[in-house]
């Protein structure tokens, strides 16, 4: 089933990693929108429906945890799965992230494999194009 | 100060494993020989500076040089003519490697610990008299050098 992604970071070539490293998990989506920040991506979220964010934290204008904190007060917006793609893993920062909602964390650097199996736990539909591409 | 020179030469292996690691699963390069330390970085070399602070304060940078940063940005955006990336590319994607290499080693070296890393900058600052980690590539080499201000 195809879906409709949002990546956001600040590095445009990090977005353009990413959205390559989706095309090659075989995972299918319908669209791919990019935002450079937080508050680009809400902006972005209202005029376009997004089924899953890809989100960075450290980042200018709005991070990743003032977006995440943003969505939970949306009503419109608070259903849609994030996931967290970042350098930085310490232990403190991903138990707050995910105490935020962030339904999933991917540590960068990371292999297209782990990001496929993050995605194929929030859409269990993607599991199998996920396990047959590996 | 004496305590600063320690840690930065326990973060060695944290930052060795956090290159190598790097320069494996996003780049698709793994060196040709072991690393060295040296006394300089490369030059010319295309250089990225990550600033951080928290638990521990300081920066990481790295300096590529020309060849294989050209090489590297090619692997990382996925084309195979490297003619076609413009110096900005290049320069953007040594200052996501400085990222990733910096929260990686980091995260090494204070598992426990909260670090902030500011947007890294395409630049070479303050780290004269510094030792570099050079990690000899096909087409050139890629140094690392982490310097930790203080406690």
């Amino acid at each position: 089933m195809t879906k409709r992604l949002m990546i956001v970071d600040d590095s445009p070539v990090m977005r353009s990693f990413v959205r390559r490293t989706l095309q090659i998990t075989g995972l299918e989506m319908e669209s791919c929108a990019e935002a450079a920040n937080g508050a680009e991506a809400l902006e972005k979220l209202h005029e376009a429906g997004v089924d899953l964010i890809l989100t960075d934290i450290n980042m200018p204008v709005l991070d990743g945890e003032g977006l995440l904190r943003a969505l939970q007060v949306d009503p419109e917006l608070k259903q849609i799965p994030v996931v967290v793609v970042s350098t930085d893993s310490t232990e403190q920062r991903v138990d707050a992230l995910m105490g935020l909602g962030a339904r999933g964390y991917v540590k960068k650097p990371f292999q297209p494999e782990k990001l496929s199996q993050v995605l194929s736990g929030i859409f269990p539909e993607w599991a199998s194009v996920a396990d047959g591409g590996f | 100060m004496h305590e600063t020179k320690r840690v930065e030469q326990d973060s060695a292996p944290a930052c060795t494993e956090a290159t190598l690691e790097v320069l494996e699963t996003m780049f698709f390069e793994l060196p040709v020989a072991q690393p060295k330390m040296q006394g300089k970085a490369p030059e010319p070399a295309v250089a990225a500076t990550a600033v951080f602070s928290g638990d521990l304060r300081g920066s990481l940078c790295v300096a590529c040089e020309p060849w294989a940063a050209r090489r590297l940005a090619a692997s990382f955006l996925g084309r195979e003519d490297e003619s076609t990336i413009a110096e900005a590319e290049v320069r953007l994607v040594a200052c996501e490697m400085a990222n990733m290499v910096c929260g990686n080693a980091l995260s090494r070296i204070e598992p426990h610990g909260r670090f902030q890393i500011v947007t890294p900058v395409a630049s070479l600052t303050g780290n004269e008299g510094q030792e570099w980690l050079t990690f000899p590539l096909e087409s050139g080499a890629v140094a690392v050098c982490l310097r930790i201000a203080s406690l």
